[in-house]
């Protein structure tokens, strides 16, 4: 994953956060959806943002891999994330 | 090294006692003089009205509270000017002067920071 050290990691836990996030990210961040971030994978539409989905979570909601613009990663990759970014924002 | 902690309040008040914890969290970060800086957005804008009737709940509302900001040095409080117009949230309505925000001078404000911390 190629990633800019000046970029911002979006945690998204909920649909309000989702939108939240959605007015604020920037070219060079990541999205990635975690717990009940999930469930809007499905109804993402266009993001400006590479956006991921955490497996494990979706997994445990029932959520299959939607597909699209958004892929699964495990939490190796989450960790590898917020190294390679230079802070994480949580939207709940 | 001080790096830079940006607060971000997105909760309704009286719901519960987390925006009174990242309050006293940002409270504490300005007394070890990091660079504090506080960002209200979504219904957190609700925390900046005056707490009218403090005795009908066992919620204690943030206001008061935030009142003691300049003296912890956090000058820079900014709200989300979508979030107020939404709410027609005037600036005269509002416990202390904030400077407004659109969504995009937020994503420009992330970018100065060294940490962000939400409730």
């Amino acid at each position: 994953m190629a990633v800019d050290p000046t970029a911002t990691l979006h945690l998204v836990f909920s649909s309000e956060g989702l939108t939240q996030c959605r007015a604020r990210c920037a070219a060079g961040d990541f999205i990635v959806l975690c717990e009940n971030g999930v469930y809007t994978a499905g109804r993402i539409g266009d993001l400006p943002v590479p956006c991921h989905l955490l497996a494990e979570d979706a997994a445990q909601r029932g959520v299959d891999d939607p597909g699209g613009p958004v892929t699964p990663i495990d939490r190796t990759q989450l960790v590898a994330l917020t190294l390679a970014t230079a802070r994480s924002v949580s939207w709940r | 090294m001080s790096r830079a902690h940006l607060f971000l309040f997105d909760e309704a008040p009286l719901r519960n006692v987390h925006a009174l914890e990242l309050l006293d969290a940002a409270l504490v970060a300005a007394a070890f003089d990091l660079p504090t800086t506080l960002l209200f957005l979504g219904d957190g804008v609700l925390q900046l009205l005056p707490e009218v009737s403090p005795n009908l709940s066992q919620e204690k509302a943030m206001a008061r509270q935030l009142a003691v900001l300049p003296e912890y040095g956090i000058e820079q409080v900014y709200a989300c000017g979508r979030a107020l117009d939404e709410r027609q949230l005037a600036a005269a309505s509002l416990v202390l002067s904030v400077i407004r925000l659109d969504p995009a001078e937020q994503t420009a404000l992330f970018a100065r920071q060294d940490v962000i911390i939400g409730s």
